[in-house]
């Protein structure tokens, strides 16, 4: 069984089709990064997974479960983290995460085993609004793995964030990859898939235009931006 | 539907709303004002038709209850935070019942301050029970925050949806607070007792009953984009 399994996923806003007929499957335990130019169709394809979206045609299935049919199981095993951290600036970092605790039927116990693992316990009764981005996206990370969910999805997690930031937050995503979990992340960063993911596609005009190892894609070029470039036919004008 | 998914959301809402103001400030305010306002233009009328009163309480609570209870879920969506919510397992019913109970305290706390200001400034002669009145106001409250609550998601994604919500919400409240209405004049003015208003009571309790139904059928729709 796939992690994450989309067959001929199609989606229109208006006259604007946004995915064509999108195909992909993802293994438990992989990392798979969906690169694209800006409207490719990557934020809208991440959503529908998320259960945020529903897609016109097409299946969806994450951990085995039918996104349309069973969208709360779907939303049990999912986490998701994107550059909108989802939290309460009004409330504490700890009141953030006691909410999402409760409101996924997790132990209390969970909220203080995740505020260490993202080293924001000694912030914890800080508002979230004084926070900097970097400390936002780590607690965003704790809000999304409360309910230690087995597969995350990344909607460029790293947007806005600084070079440190960007590094602690790989870290973080490096130790979940060792411990199992499985990762659909979109990016803008080469260097970022090249670093966390073992697969990818790149995604152009809403549809898949390559797929495979991300090795495989570099092949006959330098680097896997040259990859990309010539496969979404960007690198064409320079 | 999990009670406590329900009080979890209702309890994040309250707390930020405590600590930050900033949606109960301005509907005290404003209510506040309304009713200074309503006192010095109208005051005279209602003091020789005081039947007038109770058309004036309930149109405080109309323009207060359209100023904030849409913030509920229009915060959320500016936050970004209306993402996170759907994200949970929490279902459709329990965010709108949550969201439904948040927006029923504020109301609470408005009519708790507003409703004695009211009785003050227009020097009002209360021939019946004050706590039943309390009482009737919170029924047709109740069933303005579930409508509210329910329209305002329905509107989340429209451009003017300040304007919008307004404009739905006027004609879908009008059985019930003209029945509040005359409830709440057959108390404060009439000085009926419990059982002599049952028949309205009746009306608005099936108003809010029917009401929550459609609102849970319909909010998975809302909740789309």
């Amino acid at each position: 069984m796939h992690a994450i399994e989309l067959r001929d996923v199609k989606k229109r806003f208006g006259a604007l089709q946004v995915l064509r007929g999108v195909t992909l499957s993802i293994e438990k335990g992989e990392a798979f990064a969906l690169l694209g130019p800006n409207g490719a169709g990557k934020t809208t394809l991440i959503r529908i997974v998320a259960t945020l979206l529903r897609q016109d045609e097409g299946e969806v299935r994450v951990a085995g479960y039918d996104i349309r049919e069973e969208a709360r199981e779907v939303r049990r095993r999912i986490g998701v983290v994107s550059h909108n951290p989802f939290l309460y600036e009004e409330l504490t970092a700890r009141e953030n995460l006691e909410f999402y605790a409760r409101a996924y039927g997790v132990a209390q116990s969970r909220v203080d085993e995740m505020l260490e693992r993202v080293n924001l316990a000694e912030r914890e009764d800080d508002l979230v609004a004084t926070f900097s981005r970097g400390m936002k996206q780590r607690l965003s990370i704790a809000r999304a793995l409360l309910h230690s969910p087995e597969v995350l999805l990344l909607d460029e997690p790293t947007t806005g964030l600084d070079l440190k930031g960007r590094q602690d937050f790989y870290t973080l995503l490096e130790e979940l990859l060792g411990e199992g979990a499985t990762l659909l992340m979109t990016t803008h960063h080469m260097d970022e898939a090249e670093r966390l993911c073992s697969r990818g596609a790149v995604l152009h005009s809403g549809r898949v235009v390559a797929q495979g190892a991300l090795d495989e894609l570099k092949e006959s070029v330098e680097s896997l931006e040259e990859a990309y470039l010539r496969i979404t036919g960007e690198g064409n004008g320079a | 539907m999990g009670l406590k998914a329900v009080f979890n959301l209702a309890s994040k809402d309250i707390r930020a709303e405590l600590r930050t103001k900033h949606t109960i400030n301005f509907m005290l305010l404003f209510s506040g004002l309304a009713v200074i306002f309503f006192s010095r233009i109208a005051g005279n009328y209602v003091a020789a038709a005081p039947e007038m009163g109770a058309g004036l309480l309930w149109l405080v609570f109309l323009f207060t209850g359209m100023l904030g209870l849409g913030r509920a879920f229009v915060k959320e969506k500016e936050l970004g935070t209306f993402d996170g919510l759907k994200l949970t397992p929490m279902s459709s019913e329990e965010i709108l019942a949550g969201k439904a109970i948040y927006n029923l305290a504020l109301m609470l706390g408005i009519q708790s301050i507003i409703f004695p200001l009211f009785i003050i400034f227009f020097d009002f002669p209360i021939q019946g029970s004050v706590a039943l009145a309390f009482g009737v106001l919170t029924l047709g409250n109740l069933s303005f925050v579930i409508v509210s609550s329910a329209l305002s998601t329905l509107v989340l994604n429209a451009r003017a949806r300040e304007l919008l919500l307004p404009v739905i919400l006027l004609p879908v409240l009008f059985p019930v607070i003209v029945t509040s209405v005359s409830a709440l004049n057959r108390v404060l003015v009439g000085g009926e007792g419990f059982l002599n208003i049952l028949g309205e009571i009746k009306i608005i309790l099936a108003y809010a009953v029917v009401m929550s139904v459609i609102a849970a059928l319909t909010f998975d729709f809302a909740l789309e984009e």
